[in-house]
């Protein structure tokens, strides 16, 4: 395909690092968007503040790049006054799950029609390095100097157990499910989260000594389970893993849907 | 602005939804190719398309340029927040909100703002029957602040009572746009209950 239609070719380059997941996650997206042959112009794409949410400014979308945490509010906002967009979030782990984390759950909650895509690089890469609520227990950042004293974040579950109709996790190895994931995520009505586990050599990588950019790409080769798969698989197996692909795809109300029932009830009183 | 507002429950009147006269933010004319979303013009306001429209702009939180993306360009940063804060300054008169009572003659005044209001109206008319010419203003706005107008009253009047739910906040700005035409006193309360009138009341005949 061809992907120049689909980005701002003077805002290049790109701030991402080499070695780093953003890019390869960015062109799922816009093998998705193509694929559903989506109109450019009903696409809104919203971020918060981070290395992911540098996303927006590259494609030529309607592109919205919010304060830290925020940017599923600002696209709850923009869903419910523009219901005929579709509208895309790209936030990473600390955006997603720390400043923001009651935002997602309350969208979650509320199955708002939004496709959500978190890059999960397991720390903030941008801001300077800080542990963030999916930094793996006992691994070290520039605010964990003695490793990490707090339990893990699993953003997919937390989403699942918030209400959300739609939530699978792919890594940017395996670039064909990420691009099928994102496609469905977006084909869903109802609230929809992808967890995208994408590695940040410079950040994450160097302080952890996990060697060259390609070997934490290699890693994620490594750990990934097929969901199916994972099934027949004890919890001492999967310890280390990353379980891949949908995770939940269910039939729940949505939240405009329910909305403009309430609004068309209002309206013949 | 205070706890009290925020519980009190009380009429209003809403205008029927058919006299609402609506203000929408101006559109641009120009083709989406052409389209600047922050270009500066005299209006210092520039038209902001709709999401959706064709329009496929971009909109951060960050210093940007009249394009809207990111910049660290320092004249660029300059210029918007020069223009941002020119907005503000060209359209103050409208922004400002407060509303007069019995100033026209008053010898002392009270500045209050929030729930410290009705105290202070109910203190304004024991002292009217008392033949005492009190006037009031209620500022709706706190920034841009009313400056102009407090100056003017302060020429006008030997002392401001400036009541407030707190240790003195107002108080300052109050004293600061006097410009020491007029003595400032302070009505003060900390107890998480309102201002009794008497005490208000009690302020306004130390002036006297």
């Amino acid at each position: 395909m061809d992907y120049m239609p689909y980005l701002r070719k003077d805002k290049f380059p790109h701030i991402w690092c080499e070695g780093c997941g953003d890019g390869i996650a960015l062109k799922a997206i816009l093998r998705a968007i193509d694929n559903l042959k989506l109109d450019k112009d009903k696409i809104a794409m919203v971020s918060g503040i981070g290395c992911s949410s540098r996303t927006p400014g590259y494609v030529d979308f309607n592109t919205l790049h919010t304060t830290h945490g925020r940017a599923i509010a600002f696209a709850t906002g923009l869903k419910m006054a523009r219901s005929d967009l579709h509208v895309i979030v790209v936030t990473g782990d600390g955006d997603a799950t720390a400043i923001g984390g009651n935002h997602l759950i309350h969208a979650a909650r509320r199955n708002i029609d939004l496709t959500v895509l978190v890059y999960n690089n397991h720390i903030y890469g941008m801001t300077g390095g800080q542990v963030s609520p999916t930094t793996p227990m006992g691994d070290f950042a520039t605010t964990a100097p003695y490793g990490g004293l707090e339990n893990t974040f699993d953003i997919a579950g937390l989403t699942i157990a918030a209400g959300a109709s739609f939530v699978a996790r792919s890594t940017v190895y395996h670039t064909t499910m990420l691009e099928r994931i994102i496609q469905r995520a977006m084909e869903k009505r109802g609230f929809s989260l992808v967890e995208i586990m994408s590695p940040c050599p410079t950040a994450y990588g160097k302080i952890n000594k996990r060697g060259a950019p390609k070997q934490l790409i290699l890693d994620q080769k490594n750990q990934a389970v097929r969901i199916e798969r994972s099934k027949s698989m004890t919890q001492q197996e999967l310890q280390g893993k990353i379980i891949t692909g949908v995770l939940i795809d269910r039939e729940l109300p949505e939240y405009i849907q329910t909305y403009d029932k309430v609004i068309a009830q209002a309206q013949i009183r | 602005m205070d706890e009290i507002i925020g519980h009190v429950y009380e009429k209003v009147n809403l205008p029927d939804p058919q006299d609402i006269q609506i203000i929408n933010r101006k559109k641009p004319d120009t083709p989406p190719d052409k389209y600047l979303p922050y270009q500066n013009d005299e209006s210092l306001i520039p038209p902001m398309a709709n999401f959706g429209d064709g329009y496929r702009y971009h909109v951060t939180g960050l210093v940007h340029d009249e394009t809207g993306f990111p910049t660290n360009d320092t004249p660029q940063i300059e210029a918007m927040l020069t223009r941002l804060n020119s907005k503000l300054d060209k359209y103050k008169d409208e922004i400002i909100a407060f509303e007069e009572t019995e100033t026209e003659d008053a010898k002392i005044g009270i500045v209050t703002f929030g729930s410290s209001s009705r105290s202070s109206r109910h203190a304004l008319r024991m002292a009217r029957a008392e033949g005492l010419k009190v006037g009031m203003i209620r500022m709706q706005t706190l920034w841009p602040f009313p400056t102009e107008r407090i100056f003017q009253l302060a020429k006008q009047v030997s002392h401001i009572i400036v009541p407030e739910l707190n240790l003195g906040q107002i108080a300052h700005e109050v004293e600061h746009a006097a410009r020491g035409n007029s003595e400032i006193l302070r009505v003060n309360r900390i107890t998480g209950d309102p201002i009794p009138p008497d005490e208000i009341f009690a302020k306004i005949k130390e002036c006297v």
